[in-house]
């Protein structure tokens, strides 16, 4: 017999406590085991000294500082891509021949090992913030540039044709029409160049041990403070969740609604 | 995250013609400005060196057993990285995209941590697995199971349910259900999380070699940016971007001829 | 593709070395081509190691931690040339290492440099200036304002700007004035004049006297195999002889960071004492601990009486 009808609330969130609780359970082992002596304590510390290590973290090593100055860097690298993509994925657009011509070096571009090239950029731009934001910058460029150019030549038909028989100047049509219509795959773009530069800034900090977050990563590593390295690495996965679900939610607001 | 997909549709044919002159126009430009900022002397000629340094570089490179060897070392563990990373993403994407359940259960804790930097696991990998290949392979690994992962648990749940039905029709046990049905299904979300993950488990293994090694292409990179040799940095640094686009080249070309082929 | 097939199965066989159960021993060492960090290198090419049954594998880290981490968990057996600050701190916090030498007593290879046409000649002149070291905590940057508090200077400003050659590129593009650098890097412009050098770490007294990098070996290692440690220092101080009797080990040196000969014999004269590469005595040790204390690196201040048990100078010659 197949059942029919609303689930409970207890059915809806069984799936969720199940996740939930499996991951306590396997805290709990962890913890165990560190106290047990079986795990190192210099490979993985146990986790309640993990948990006990967040507070040192805000007051001691400038966490919040940190956390800003990694978001101020990320949200300069995108913004810098939004600028220059969107206009270059129009330009692509607008531009069959450099749409053909270009596109697939950008896709290419967009899958290079950009990363590995950080000693490059530290001798050109030194170990800085400008090194940092060029190379998210570079990161996020290519699915700004992409996302614009395939929501412009999404445009539907018929609305274009509208456009022209209401007799739109080019620029009319373009603001009127085109870009409304490319608005969710902008929408994607912007969030895209923003998940890939908040990645690269953590990155490009961690390597080059400047800057914010990925500094912070380093320098705990640097000097064996273990807890407080694995606690900083849990603040930046907690941080690029929020990021990530916050800017989902953003590009889910632009998209239109039906 | 999303998939950034190459132009799927055929290029139109007016206009095709002048593509590739375009093309050789740019390069030409690209490199003009390049030789010009060179020469300039607004940058210390070390950090801009000529592009003829440069394809010397390269020559030398392509003619070097130490090169080929340093590119062995550091393809082997890619491929192991793939191997453990793919095998594991398909495993647990099969028994995620089979299980509403688990899906439900597990799926959001694997699509928040995919966007997070792996490289900041590296600290944790290199005190795990050690100087050797072991952590760079780690990396790779960890790198290229998420997007493995959740691609094919999106695949099976996209698996036309009249094709499983055929199979409990015809009594297929589970592993047979498994080798029949779904993996043949599952082969373009394979490709794709094949073509992201090869991806990042290439910049997650260099990333490993450049921290520490005594093998590798990163270990070259570093090597040549600890002496100083800018010029010899900046040619490997072009051969491993113009291997990682031929590879992604490849597997796109696959993808392609897989999305003509399949009905 | 015939030279190529060999060469991807020694790659192979390699790798797989990683994980074959070998008598031999993996070293870290920090920054190749260094000429102290060389001495364990030119041990191996001259097979003094070999002599003493000992089978070296050795794998460059970029220093600092990475080396550390290295020996700590137990993944390399040596790890040579770390700072003896980082070591501490580990050391206090549980890490299983001991130390079984010195590896270098002053920083006689250190100095700080500025392009000749920027009118600075000596610390005197860097008020206002930009002044460098690699990064924070490190042996530079300790060096640096040690230097600067003794020569007066309260205005110049510090700055880290990582390694050498990125270090190397912002003086030459005048990004800062005053960097910081060893040997080879630096020493053709020197001579061609392009650039002077301004101050060197043993310009201070008390830099001078401090044992500011150890080599390291992981207790384990120690208590299971003292005799293998034993024959390594003494193939170490075999090393460290030749090195500096033998005018092979220039060339050698040269050849790992393509300079000249007669470059690479410039640098071993003026930046590479014998007696600062003395590998018996830990000299300054409670100014290290101060050093460590005040950069955060242990909770308390301490003595050299309670980091006692994490010295173990195995081998001196005449024992």
């Amino acid at each position: 017999m197949i059942r029919v009808g609303p689930q409970s609330l207890g059915q809806r969130l069984a799936p969720q406590a199940v996740g939930f609780l499996t991951i306590l359970v396997l805290l709990a082992l962890w913890q165990e085991s560190a106290a047990l002596g079986w795990v190192n304590k210099f490979v993985a510390p146990a986790p309640l000294d993990i948990a006990r290590s967040f507070p040192r973290l805000f007051t001691e090593e400038g966490l919040t500082g940190r956390f800003f100055q990694t978001f101020a860097e990320t949200f300069a690298s995108a913004g810098c891509a939004v600028m220059i993509g969107i206009p270059l994925g129009w330009w692509l657009h607008r531009k069959p021949l450099a749409g053909l011509a270009y596109e697939s070096w950008f896709a290419s571009f967009a899958a290079a090992p950009l990363v590995i090239a950080y000693p490059l950029f530290l001798v050109v731009f030194g170990r800085n913030a400008a090194t940092i934001v060029v190379m998210s910058f570079l990161s996020g460029l290519p699915a700004m540039v992409l996302k614009t150019k395939e929501g412009l030549d999404a445009t539907r038909r018929v609305l274009v044709n509208v456009g022209t028989s209401f007799g739109l100047n080019q620029r009319q049509m373009f603001w009127k029409i085109m870009l409304p219509a490319a608005i969710p795959s902008i929408a994607t773009g912007v969030r895209l160049a923003l998940i890939f530069a908040l990645i690269n800034v953590v990155g490009v900090e961690f390597l080059i041990n400047f800057g914010g977050l990925g500094e912070l990563i380093d320098d705990l590593a640097q000097r064996w403070e273990l807890p407080s390295m694995f606690g900083a690495i849990v603040f930046v996965i907690l941080s690029s969740v929020a990021f990530f679900w916050l800017t989902g939610k953003v590009e889910r607001w632009l998209r239109p609604h039906g | 995250m999303a998939d950034i997909a190459l132009p799927s549709s055929r290029p139109r044919r007016r206009g095709f013609g002048l593509v590739a002159p375009i093309r050789l126009a740019t390069l030409l430009l690209l490199w003009a400005i390049w030789e010009g900022a060179a020469a300039s002397g607004l940058f210390y000629e070390g950090a801009l060196p000529s592009s003829f340094k440069i394809a010397r570089g390269v020559l030398a490179l392509l003619v070097s057993p130490v090169f080929y060897f340093n590119l062995g070392v550091t393809l082997l563990e890619v491929l192991a990285a793939v191997a453990i990373g793919v095998g594991g993403g398909i495993a647990i994407g099969l028994a995620l995209g089979a299980s509403r359940f688990a899906a439900r259960a597990f799926e959001p804790y694997l699509h928040y941590l995919a966007p997070a930097p792996k490289i900041i696991f590296l600290p944790v990998f290199m005190v795990m697995f050690g100087v050797g290949g072991g952590s760079k392979i780690a990396i790779g690994a960890l790198s290229c199971f998420f997007p493995m992962v959740l691609s094919v648990a999106s695949g099976v749940r996209e698996v036309d349910p009249v094709l499983l039905r055929v199979g409990r029709s015809f009594n297929l046990s589970l592993a047979q259900t498994v080798r029949k049905i779904y993996l043949p299904a599952l082969v373009p979300p394979i490709a794709t999380g094949l073509r992201l993950g090869l991806g990042v488990a290439i910049i997650g293994t260099l990333l490993g070699e450049i921290k520490m090694s005594n093998r590798g292409i990163g270990f070259l990179i570093m090597q040549d940016y600890g002496q100083f040799r800018i010029a010899d940095m900046y040619a490997v640094l072009v051969v491993v971007f113009a291997l990682a686009a031929a590879g992604n080249a490849l597997i796109a070309r696959f993808l392609r001829m897989k999305g003509r082929a399949t009905p | 593709m015939r030279k190529i097939v060999p060469i991807l199965v020694a790659a192979v066989a390699l790798l797989a070395a990683d994980y074959a159960r070998a008598e031999s021993f993996k070293v870290a060492i920090p920054q190749q081509g260094v000429w102290d960090t060389n001495l364990t290198v030119w041990g191996v090419h001259e097979g003094f190691f070999k002599q003493k049954n000992l089978d070296i594998d050795i794998v460059y880290t970029q220093g600092g931690a990475t080396t550390e981490q290295a020996v700590i968990s137990g993944s390399v057996d040596f790890a040579m040339a770390t700072g003896t600050l980082g070591i501490i701190s580990a050391y206090v916090k549980g890490a299983p290492v001991r130390i079984f030498s010195a590896e270098q007593t002053g920083t006689p290879d250190i100095f700080w440099y500025t392009r000749s046409d920027s009118g600075i000649k000596t610390l005197q002149d860097t008020h206002g200036k930009t002044v460098s070291f690699s990064a924070p905590g490190s042996s530079s940057n300790l060096v640096i304002l040690t230097l600067l508090k003794e020569a007066g200077i309260t205005d110049a400003k510090p700055v880290a700007t990582g390694g050498i050659p990125g270090t190397f590129t912002q003086v030459m593009s005048g990004q800062i004035d005053v960097g910081w650098g060893a040997p080879p890097v630096g020493l053709q412009e020197l001579k061609e004049g392009k650039i002077v050098i301004v101050a060197r770490g043993n310009d201070s007294p008390a830099i001078r006297d401090e044992t500011i990098r150890v080599n390291v070996v992981n207790l384990a290692v120690l208590q299971k195999n003292r005799d293998a440690v034993i024959r390594f220092a003494q193939a170490y101080q075999k090393s460290l002889d030749s090195m500096y009797a033998d005018p092979r080990a220039i060339d050698f040196y040269a050849e790992q960071n393509h300079v000249s000969h007669e470059l690479a014999a410039v640098a071993k004269r003026d930046f590479y004492v014998k007696s600062a590469v003395e590998p018996y005595t830990i000299h300054g040790l409670q100014r290290v601990l101060d050093e460590a204390y005040a950069a955060k690196r242990i909770d308390a201040p301490m003595t050299p009486e309670q980091v006692k048990p994490l010295f173990d100078i195995v081998w001196k010659p005449g024992s």
